[in-house]
């Protein structure tokens, strides 16, 4: 009878979105989320069911991982239902994102529990091509975010059916646990690291990312950067075989592109003016360095038992630091609770940055422990990389001044509230929080380093305006103007034209208006500093790799 | 006589003898013609329900007369005739409720439904035929059955588009009979049998046999639009919307690629025309044919040009999975014969109600039609999905067989490609429109909207068609691995076809 219960957070949503048009109000889709939760947490671990009968034979099974994933999963998912509006929008959609609500989220709850191939894919099929409908907003740009959103994920698609063929061809099963122990083609691995690398955005497959981010709904950017973008991880640790050697070239690409990941999330999210596409850059950074670790654990498969705890863990930690972080910074702007939401944001920061006492800190005590000095210096770069963006983004956060709130509902800052303590201090940990500093070092050389560039901006700049910038190398490319937070912020008259097969994506990657660019002599310097680190840290890293 | 004799012509009399019936009845008699068109489909299911049952059993149904010495009209049914004949039952009970709910009131009714049951019977029999005269027999009934429903409006593109496809099919037809007839003066009569039958007769020349196979693919190929035999389909469009539904999932479309399986598989046998050398040729011809037809779709407004392309270019997944020497490839060849034909054909009626409620016949019109036509446009959007190869939807599947197939015999690398980038030019072409119907807001008003009686968004023999299909490809496609699936049918019949 157990068993049964493991359809419970798949069919309610499903069955929910065919009665959506005669229910209102959002019980019913707090209800939803709630049954993977309740799911998580009531059903032992284990238990599988097999449906022969369904698609090309289906099993279900709760392991470890798929449990974890929806017992913190379905909180977020929960916590994005009080910020739908009480009633739809218009423009948003069917339903104003419910009906995408519910089919994603009944996706997300089938790809925790697959136990084949196909029912994996499936689930992230429904749950990647319904988050179409949470991605698209009301405006322009908005639409156009989630076009780009779904030629990425049908690429995505594309390539995992490519890569579930090759596999089901060569082992002649769909079932995970046939899979273990066995080698891949490697096309198909390639194939998986782009499909699922997508969903993960690794450097070069991330475009579509900041401008999702940048307009989607409160509601679905919530679920997007934490449950689903978690979903790409799962696949990697579902599909690739870990403890067992790979051809080495794949973790080592793997390793690479990820800690490509972590610089181009770090060095592109200090240059951007809107607060929320600075949380962006900095998944595109956390990600990456969750991918380092998994290729680490590819190419050195001895590593691998120990390592992928703590890599779950820390993603774990971001699943729920995240989406708190983002519905925090939407809680401001509507003017909740300023001095409440204020301090929670600033927990939440520092316990992404990994501070001691926090969960972050938690998370990177246990990596550190098993990665025993490896990626030191990436490890290095990312923490210090993570202090100066969350310093930025307390730095932007100044300026939108919060609306006088007016008709305020009460809901979604409660539960923000309620789930804070969790976000901060979670997950948790067999150890509990250890008491120690350790870790206090990248957050401290970060806050330095913020420091000084303020410092700059605030004493030196004034006289270096005065000389003519124009006779140092790069000098008049790089200062052109001083601008440094979104109010003051012109369009500068661009002085290159930009090559013509590069100007399609120009709007997200250069867009002037969106990145205080290059102008930013304070954020120069910092850039300047944080290049040369993370070349250290990438030398590092070969070593490592070699 | 036994059962075994009668149950296949009963099935091909169940439409036969109501069209009869219904050329002479006077036309305001709609209430007998429906009650005939309805009867006799139903009886033609029940019928189809016990074949399924003999057949997979393993019995043998076979009528046989003797025409002249040595020329037999055989009907007989095996694993791949039940596949088409059940599918093209089922939905001719959805399609005739769906006719007689579009054509109320319409000029011509007898004439439509007594074509509409002819051109029924000349495609079960198509199914049915046990040898190559029997099929050739109904292929040509097939063709002139449909020419009348094709030109129905009477309208000058009507009648042009009717006429630019008879021109194609008559001449499809006439190489189709050089090429019987051929093979006929070589060996004598040419029985479907399962494995082939050339196999046996090792002493023909192989080009000889080469040509003739050329020949008869040629013939079968306009009626399947293979590239660039294809020019009449988008023409052919004209034709009411129920003719289309049933032209694109069922009769014409389908009776060609059925004839190339039955011609690949029991005239030549797939191992020995794999030993020609012939089927390359035709997985090339096929994989053409699917990128070219997806690129076509791409750039039509007219929304049912764009289905049309969008056939030219899924039908060729039957012919890719019948050229593909394997189990596997096969399985996913048959089992699109049935996939393809319900969700195209949910396409066809959506389109149908968007004509017919809201007078919507471009694409560039169905802005919001998802808030005004919400039922419609769901089943519009599961059959689209299942175009793109969307799991669960039924178009999954066959991909899935078919690039284990290709990946089985050693073709992978040109033939997923192949399957991705259709999935791809699929989505290309029909994801904008779900956009337009879901997304957008309507741009005011429609192009002619017409008042209905009840509250709902059309009479209910216009909406539980589409919707009934919609969900049978959903079915086909959740429940693969069930009893009595498509899949399980496909399987069954490459285990058949395949048994050493």
């Amino acid at each position: 009878m157990n068993d049964w219960l493991l359809l419970l957070p798949i069919f309610t949503p499903l069955l929910l979105v065919a009665l959506a048009h005669r229910l209102s109000g959002r019980g019913w889709l707090l209800l939803a989320a709630a049954t993977m939760g309740a799911t998580g947490l009531l059903v032992d671990e284990g238990v599988s069911l097999d449906l022969p009968w369904l698609l090309l034979g289906t099993q279900l099974q709760l392991d470890a991982t798929g449990r974890l994933f929806m017992i913190y999963g379905s909180l977020i998912w929960m916590l994005a239902v009080l910020f739908f509006p009480s009633s739809p929008e218009v423009g948003a959609g069917p339903g104003g994102g419910r009906h995408a609500f519910l089919l994603a989220l009944g996706g997300n709850a089938l790809l925790l529990m697959a136990a084949d191939m196909l029912t994996f894919y499936l689930g992230f099929a429904l749950m990647s091509l319904s988050a179409y409908g949470l991605v698209v907003g009301r405006s322009q740009r908005g639409r156009r975010a989630a076009r780009i959103y779904l030629i990425f994920t049908l690429i995505g698609e594309m390539a995992l059916f490519a890569a579930l063929l090759l596999i089901a061809s060569e082992s002649g099963s769909l079932r995970f646990a046939d899979l273990s122990g066995q080698t891949l083609p490697s096309l198909a691995v390639a194939l998986l690291l782009l499909g699922f690398g997508i969903k993960v955005a690794l450097p070069g497959l991330h475009f579509w990312l900041p401008p999702a981010y940048g307009t989607a709904p409160l509601y679905g950017l919530a679920v997007l950067s934490g449950p689903m973008m978690k979903a790409g991880l799962l696949g990697w640790l579902r599909f690739l075989p870990t403890g067992i050697s790979l051809d080495p070239v794949w973790g080592q690409t793997l390793l690479l592109l990820g800690s490509l990941g972590v610089a181009l999330g770090i060095l592109l999210g200090l240059l951007q003016v809107q607060p929320r596409a600075v949380l962006a850059y900095s998944s595109i950074a956390k990600m990456g360095l969750i991918s380092t670790l998994v290729g680490l654990s590819l190419s050195q498969p001895t590593l691998a038992p120990l390592l992928l705890p703590a890599v779950l863990a820390i993603a774990l930690h971001h699943l729920l630091v995240k989406p708190m972080l983002f519905l925090g910074l939407g809680l401001w702007q509507r003017g909740v609770g300023r001095s409440w939401t204020l301090a929670g944001l600033v927990l939440l920061a520092l316990s992404l940055a990994a501070a001691p006492l926090t969960g972050g800190g938690a998370a990177k005590v246990a990596l550190d422990g098993v990665l025993d000095g490896r990626l030191g210096g990436l490890l290095l770069f990312s923490g210090i990389g993570t202090t100066l963006l969350m310093v930025r983004f307390f730095w932007l956060l100044r300026h939108y001044s919060s609306r006088p709130a007016g008709e305020v509902e009460r809901g979604p800052g409660a539960g923000w509230l309620l789930l804070l303590p969790l976000a901060v201090w979670g997950p948790l940990q067999p150890g509990g929080i250890p008491l120690t500093l350790h870790g206090l070092g990248p957050l401290a050389a970060g806050l330095g380093l913020a420091l000084s560039s303020m410092a700059i901006h605030r004493w030196c700049l004034p006289h270096l305006r005065r000389t003519d910038l124009r006779t140092f190398p790069f000098a008049g490319w790089t200062l052109r103007r001083i601008r440094l937070h979104p109010s003051a912020v012109t369009l500068p008259t661009p002085h290159w034209r930009t090559p013509a097969w590069l100007r399609w994506r120009s709007p997200k990657l250069f867009s002037r208006k969106d990145l205080a660019t290059t102008t930013a002599p304070a954020l120069g310097w910092l850039l300047l500093m944080l290049t040369l680190l993370g070349a250290l840290a990438l030398t590092r890293i070969f070593h490592t790799a070699a | 006589m036994t059962l075994s004799f009668w149950l296949p012509l009963a099935i091909l009399l169940s439409s036969l003898i109501p069209g009869v019936l219904i050329f002479l009845l006077a036309e305001e008699r709609h209430r007998t013609r429906t009650a005939l068109n309805l009867l006799g489909a139903v009886t033609k299911l029940i019928l189809v329900g016990v074949l399924i049952w003999g057949v997979f059993h393993e019995q043998v149904f076979e009528t046989r007369w003797a025409l002249a010495p040595g020329l037999d009209f055989v009907l007989q049914a095996d694993a791949l005739s039940v596949l088409f004949v059940s599918l093209s039952t089922l939905l001719w009970l959805v399609t005739t409720v769906y006719a007689i709910g579009y054509l109320e009131n319409s000029p011509h009714r007898s004439r439509f439904f007594g074509f509409f049951s002819l051109c029924v019977t000349a495609t079960v029999g198509l199914a049915l035929a046990g040898n190559l005269f029997t099929f050739v027999l109904f292929y040509e009934l097939l063709t002139l059955a449909t020419y009348p429903l094709i030109a129905h409006k009477g309208s000058a593109e009507a009648l042009r588009g009717a006429r630019i496809y008879l021109g194609y099919t008559l001449v499809g037809g006439l190489l189709l009979m050089i090429g019987a007839v051929w093979l006929h003066s070589l060996i004598g009569p040419v029985d479907f049998v399962q494995g082939g039958m050339l196999a046996g007769h090792g002493q023909l020349d192989p080009g000889v046999l080469r040509w003739i196979f050329l020949l008869l693919i040629l013939g079968l190929g306009v009626k399947a639009a293979l590239v660039p035999l294809h020019g009449w389909l988008p023409q052919a469009m004209v034709a009411p919307a129920p003719v289309s539904a049933l032209l694109h999932a069922v009769a014409v479309v389908k009776a060609g690629a059925f004839g190339i399986v039955r011609v690949v598989y029991d005239v030549y046998g797939v191992e020995f025309a794999a030993g020609l050398g012939v089927l390359d040729l035709l997985a090339a011809v096929a994989a053409a044919t699917i990128v070219y037809g997806s690129f076509k779709a791409l750039s039509q407004d007219h929304l049912k040009k764009r289905l049309a392309y969008s056939t030219v270019s899924q039908v060729s997944y039957i012919v890719l999975g019948t050229a593909i020497l394997g189990p596997l490839a096969t399985i996913g060849g048959l089992v699109h014969l049935v996939h393809q034909g319900v969700m195209k054909i949910t396409l066809f009626f959506a389109a149908g109600n968007y004509a017919e409620s809201l007078g919507i016949h471009r694409i560039s019109e169905m802005d919001g039609v998802g808030r005004r036509m919400p039922r419609t446009t769901l089943a519009f959007t599961i059959g689209a999905l299942g175009m793109i190869g969307i799991p669960p939807v039924a178009g999954f599947i066959s991909k899935w067989y078919l690039g284990l197939g290709a990946l089985q015999a050693g073709v992978g690398a040109w033939v997923v490609p192949v399957l991705v980038a259709s999935s791809l030019l699929n989505a290309a072409y029909f994801l904008p429109i779900l956009y337009r119907a879901w997304f957008k807001r309507p741009a005011g008003s429609w192009p002619a909207e017409r008042p209905h009686a009840a509250g709902g968004e059309l009479p209910g023999a216009l909406l539980w068609p589409p919707l009934a299909t919609a969900a049978l490809s959903l079915l086909a496609g959740l429940f693969a691995a069930s009893p009595f699936s498509p899949l399980e049918w496909a399987q069954l019949i490459a285990a058949r076809e395949y048994r050493p």
